[in-house]
């Protein structure tokens, strides 16, 4: 069983969200661009002033037609000082859209980027222990998607909440400022509103996160099925599947028709709610008027029907926000939650230096534990002086991998110390390791980039012809220089496929830039055919020339060339010599070599 | 979907012009529905309709007895708006109960439409198609068309009734405003062409810088060892920026198109509203007009003349979901290359015998290349068959051909002396086993991945099937036995327990033909000797073609082809084919120097 599985490291994230910690927090994000955030504020402001003005304008000049009305004559004087302001007040709301809209995308732009750049250095930062408890890459897939969602907080959400926080405001101060009677109608309408939505929308929120868990495995059924085509072909299973996912997609589709029965009820109601403003302006008016009949109150009363209006369209926005807003402070908690982990490296205050030449590397009872209690390395010390080479043998999960992956630090040993020329690897800049332990992975892994920038990855300003001279020692150079580009071919996942032989030697190459002194090869032939593990190791000894080199390796072949081998068992060297020492010494390297000479394959 | 996939939609995100054929094809998943839809849509019109009386009630009441303040007289218009607004409640809860409904439906039935004719494609299919692609049409395509399919219906008729009726009222009612209303309309439609021309590249601009950086982040983390090993974490976070920075600009611009085309389409109206009130306010003064009724005018006006901005952005929609549905139904299109003559049946059990007549093969039928060339052999019921030689020398191609994953160009394959054609595909495959390099298991437990076989398998065959393969000790070694989840894609298990699930989940279909490819290079030398020990017992249920590089995986077959460059050049046992020092020897000479 893996690492990833045995250990309880993987954190429940179904935790109720702290929907106001995290808002908060979310608001928190704004703090380093502040100025401009109460500029953007400001011209919400202007905006919204001016939008309430120009309804109101609108109204006196109403109003002052309503004076004279079938009077005849010219315009009045009045009437067109009104109509004119008005025209003005629309030329500046559109003058303030354009600066809100430009201003909030560039603040909020900001202020994702920022979020965003901090979820990505602290994912790159994090240990590995917390990369193997995510390993299926489903959590960090969930932080991506995540981060999309959480920056309509700063995009949206706070900006809508902005614009229809102030212009409901705007325009119930305006009513009460007519007559406290227009006001309480105000209040009551709005406030109804919002509660209504509120409800719907946190009930529409719940019944949603149901849904789209159904939505999930819909898409995980349908990934499944065409990555996995060969096999269901394979075995016949077309039916089985176009069953499976049938099953999936009717549960799916038939709570969203649940969903959509609920919301289709519930929302013309609470929309059409906002209506009632209208009427209760208009009656309201009715009373003002009656109170003291003059022509100023009917206009003042068609004003803030207009108003009103205005206000209700924002109003209609609410749910869409509502939902949106709880789903990114949703999404913002699982971000928060990474970025509040702290299993990263610390660099030492103050680094030691490694002698300029060197590569002598000393194991001293190293012991380590991926849970507590269960040693995967039991007390191993080893020694390879500078220049040497050692092999490591062992069946699938003697703890090979993980005894090269404590030189790089990608974990640090629960017990022991491990010293490369003399100095603790904690004593050592982080940077300064990476340079003097060169690691070729078992998995090769290459990025969507030329050959030559990856090659060139520990070392980006390394001139063509040391890339070649890595690529040569590699075996590699013959291959690529039969790409359609030569080094400039584009590889990786959107790039030419290549053998899995040929990726190998490339992250050879790549080890090799760096010109470490410490060069480890984590059985690195395992998944290649055996003429292309001749041509493998053709580049891995022309590499080890004058390095310290380390081979894991489940075969003797691999490792049989290496001045010592070392036979892990269990966590435990169990032995440790040359090819023949080991024949009389080691009864497990005795089986494995018999086992891999069984056809009597010449020695 | 990951990165990747975005970005291959993104190159293929292309404007399409609007093509008759698809709107119908479209209309055609909407078709089963079409008693429900017009009557929502007949709804949403009424509703409309009742919309343009608010303001004509307002004008009632406004010219009435508000403004002589009669209280009661105001209350009767008051009640009349709030019956209206009460009725109009009403009847938009049962129209969207009914059009949401029918959209979900119509998704449903592309969505199950796309996923059927998925299976009954050919690996040819998935060879020439990258995953993500197919990922794409069958995920986000379709969700592209599904707020289409539930909102679309329902927006248009909003919109041009809108447009229809208060246009209408306005020049019925007001005929000097007729010439303006008339004259705008066009006008704000061009501008809102004219803006979109400049705002669609700037949105696609959005979405590309966008996917670069999800491109970026999602290749670093999964390649997040390769960053650590060489302490490249700032650097990468330095790139990121870089990206961070061309998506910003992209924002910029895409806010610069919408803040320039909302204010410039909402400044055109108001000057059509001021202008009216302008030529309005004259016949107020001559009497010709009431002051209620230069309100409901100005109202209707808004009424009549916002749709446009919404129509915009409903063209837009059909645009990119024109085009998502005309991918969708390219791949609906597809024709299955392995469809079964009407001469196929179902053989029964087979015994295994498998014979390959003159057959050449490429997988690119386009092409002239072939990957075999010419190739005939004949396997008998039981045997093992080692396959041979270098890597592209058509081992591969040949496992294929047996499985039947693909037809070959050339010649014919025969099973138990039937030909291919003859053989119902689906019950040769049900009677296949492969286990191939690359592992592939579903989400889920062991169990239930055994279960993907033969649903009926019960726990105690699929012990005894771990038991047969001298694996037991790797099941104990797993947390929860045959219950252990092994996460997506089996991600919980190493390479090689994968392997082994693998293998135990090919022998319990009760194979009577095996294929295994490169099927042990993941476990260790001694579990392999113990797999092929186990193999060895069992070989004799059914045939086995076994494609390996260890030698020892291949000195113990019944017959050995070697392959070179597609052609099958020599053939025979271990021993026979070492001494007469040919291909065979020289790979064998090559594998043990």
């Amino acid at each position: 069983m893996s690492p990833a599985a045995a250990s309880p490291a993987v954190a429940p994230t179904s935790a109720p969200v702290k929907t106001w910690a995290v808002t908060g927090r979310l608001l928190r994000r704004f703090a380093p661009v502040r100025g401009r955030a109460l500029l953007v504020l400001g011209l919400y402001v202007v905006r919204t002033a001016v939008g309430v003005a120009t309804p109101m304008l609108l109204a006196r000049a109403i109003g002052v037609l309503l004076e004279h009305e079938g009077k005849g004559g010219p315009l009045p004087d009045e009437f067109v000082w009104y109509a004119t302001l008005n025209g003005v007040a629309v030329l500046l709301r559109c003058l303030s859209f354009l600066a809100v809209t430009t201003a909030s995308a560039a603040l909020s732009q900001d202020v994702e980027n920022a979020l965003r750049r901090e979820l990505f250095a602290k994912v790159m930062t994090l240990r590995f222990r917390w990369h193997d408890a995510n390993r299926s890459g489903k959590t960090i897939a969930r932080s991506l998607r995540d981060m999309e969602k959480a920056k309509q907080f700063f995009r949206e959400v706070v900006f809508g909440y902005t614009e229809i926080v102030l212009l409901v405001v705007g325009v119930t101060v305006l009513a009460f400022a007519t007559w406290w009677t227009f006001g309480v109608a105000a209040v009551l309408v709005f406030g109804t509103t919002c509660l209504g939505v509120a409800f719907a929308g946190t009930r529409i929120a719940q019944m949603d996160r149901a849904i789209s868990d159904d939505y999930d495995r819909v898409t995980t059924a349908l990934q499944e099925n065409v990555a996995g085509a060969r096999v269901v072909r394979a075995f016949g299973r077309e039916a089985d599947e176009v069953e499976r996912f049938g099953a999936r997609l009717t549960t799916y589709s038939t709570g969203w028709k649940g969903l959509s029965r609920f919301w289709a009820t519930v929302l013309p109601v609470v929309n059409h709610s906002t209506w009632l403003v209208v009427p209760a302006v208009l009656m309201a008016g009715a009373v003002y008027v009656a109170d003291a009949p003059s022509a100023a109150r009917v206009t003042e009363t068609v004003g803030l029907l207009f108003a009103m209006r205005l206000a209700r369209d924002f109003l209609r926005q609410l749910t869409r926000l509502l939902l949106m807003g709880q789903e990114a402070v949703a999404s913002a908690s699982r971000v928060f939650e990474v970025l509040d982990r702290d299993d990263v490296i610390v660099p030492p205050a103050r680094p030691a230096a490694l002698p300029a030449t060197g590569g002598d590397l000393r194991l001293e009872g190293v012991s380590f534990a991926y849970a507590p209690g269960r040693d995967v390395l039991k007390g191993v010390s080893l020694h390879v002086p500078a220049g040497g080479s050692l092999g490591i043998l062992g069946r699938t999960g003697a703890g090979k991998t993980t005894l090269v992956h404590l030189l790089p630090r990608f974990y640090d040993p629960t017990a022991g110390r491990i010293l490369l020329d003399g100095v603790p690897l904690a004593d050592l800049a982080p940077e300064a390791l990476a340079a003097a332990v060169g690691l070729v992975f078992q998995e090769p892994y290459l990025f969507s980039a030329t050959v030559a920038q990856n090659i060139a990855y520990g070392a980006p300003d390394a001139p063509r012809e040391r890339i070649e001279a890595c690529a040569r020692l590699a075996a590699a150079h013959e291959f690529v220089s039969a790409l359609p580009k030569g080094y400039d071919t584009l590889v990786g996942e959107r790039g030419v496929s290549l053998s899995g032989g040929q990726r190998q030697r490339l992250t050879i190459a790549r080890a090799l830039v760096m010109e470490p002194r410490v060069l480890i090869f984590d059985d690195a032939t395992a998944s290649v055919d055996a003429i292309t593990e001749k041509d493998l190791f053709r580049g891995i000894r022309a590499a080890a020339q004058g390095r310290t080199t380390l081979v894991v390796s489940q075969r003797v072949t691999s490792v049989r060339w290496c001045d010592r081998i070392a036979v892990l068992e269990d966590g435990v060297v169990s032995a440790v010599g040359t090819h023949d020492e080991l024949l009389g010494s080691s009864p497990l390297y005795r089986e494995v070599f018999e086992h891999q000479t069984l056809v009597g394959a010449p020695s | 979907m990951s990165a990747y996939d975005e970005m291959a939609l993104e190159e293929e995100f292309a404007r399409v012009p609007l093509r008759r054929k698809t709107w119908g094809r479209i209309l055609r998943y909407l078709a089963p529905h079409k008693g429900p839809l017009l009557v929502g849509l007949a709804i949403e019109m009424v509703w409309c309709v009742l919309m343009l009386v608010d303001p004509w009630l307002v004008k009632q009441a406004i010219d009435g007895p508000l403004a002589t303040g009669d209280i009661g007289g105001t209350l009767k218009w008051v009640l009349a708006l709030v019956g209206i607004l009460v009725f109009r409640a009403t009847i938009t809860v049962f129209e969207l109960r009914i059009t949401t409904r029918v959209g979900v439906e119509a998704v449903h039935a592309i969505r199950k439409d796309v996923f059927d004719h998925l299976q009954r494609l050919s690996m040819r299919y998935f060879d020439r198609t990258k995953q993500g692609r197919i990922l794409a049409r069958a995920d986000r395509d379709v969700e592209s068309l599904e707020h289409l399919l539930s909102w679309g219906p329902v927006s248009l008729t909003n919109m041009v009734s809108f447009l229809l009726f208060a246009t209408g009222r306005i020049v019925l009612q007001h005929p000097f405003l007729a010439p303006y209303v008339l004259a705008a309309l066009p006008t704000l439609w061009l501008v809102t062409r004219l803006f979109e021309r400049v705002g669609f590249p700037a949105y696609r601009r959005v979405r590309e810088t966008h996917s670069a950086i999800s491109a970026h982040v999602a290749e670093r983390i999964s390649g997040v060892r390769v960053v650590k090993a060489f302490s490249a974490e700032a650097r990468e976070t330095h790139v990121l920026d870089g990206l961070q920075g061309a998506y910003r600009r992209a924002v910029l611009g895409g806010a610069k198109a919408t803040g320039g085309y909302i204010p410039t389409l909402s400044l055109a109206i108001q000057a059509i509203v001021l202008i009216s009130l302008v030529l309005g306010a004259r016949r107020v003064l001559g009497g010709e007009l009431t002051t209620g009724a230069l309100v409901e005018a100005v109202w209707l006006l808004g009424a009549a003349l916002s749709p446009i901005e919404g129509l915009g952005g409903l063209y837009n929609e059909c645009l990119v979901a024109g085009a998502a549905a005309e991918r969708i139904f390219l791949l609906l299109d597809t024709t299955p290359e392995l469809r079964d003559g009407p001469e196929a049946t179902d053989p029964g059990r087979l015994r295994g015998e498998v014979e390959f007549d003159r057959v050449s093969f490429g997988y690119d039928p386009s092409s002239p290349t072939r990957q075999l060339h010419d190739v005939s052999f004949h396997v008998r019921a039981g045997e093992r068959v080692a396959l041979v030689g270098h890597t592209g020398a058509g081992k591969t191609s040949v496992a294929n051909l047996v499985a039947r994953f693909y037809e070959p160009q050339e010649g014919t394959i025969r099973y138990d002396g039937r030909e291919a054609r003859t053989v119902a595909s689906a019950a040769l495959h049900a009677q296949t086993g492969i286990v191939l390099q690359e592992s592939f298991l579903f989400g889920g437990t062991v169990l239930e991945n055994l279960r993907f076989v033969r649903p009926d398998i019960t726990e105690a065959e699929a012990l005894e099937g771990f038991r047969a393969l001298g694996c037991e000790g790797v099941l104990a070694g797993f947390s929860a036995g045959l219950a252990t989840d092994v996460g997506e894609r089996g991600a919980n298990l190493s390479e090689g327990e994968r392997q082994i699930v693998c293998f135990v989940r090919a022998l319990l279909a009760r194979p009577s033909i095996l294929i295994l490819d490169e099927a042990t290079s993941a476990v260790d030398t001694q579990t392999e000797a113990t797999i092929l020990r186990a193999l060895n017992a069992l070989s004799a249920r059914q045939t086995t073609f076994v494609i390996a590089h260890r030698l020892s995986t291949i000195r113990d077959a019944d017959q050995i082809f070697v392959f070179d460059h597609g052609r099958l050049v020599e053939r025979g046992r271990h021993d026979a084919l070492v001494a007469a020092n040919g291909a065979y020897a020289r790979l064998y000479a090559e594998y043990g120097r």
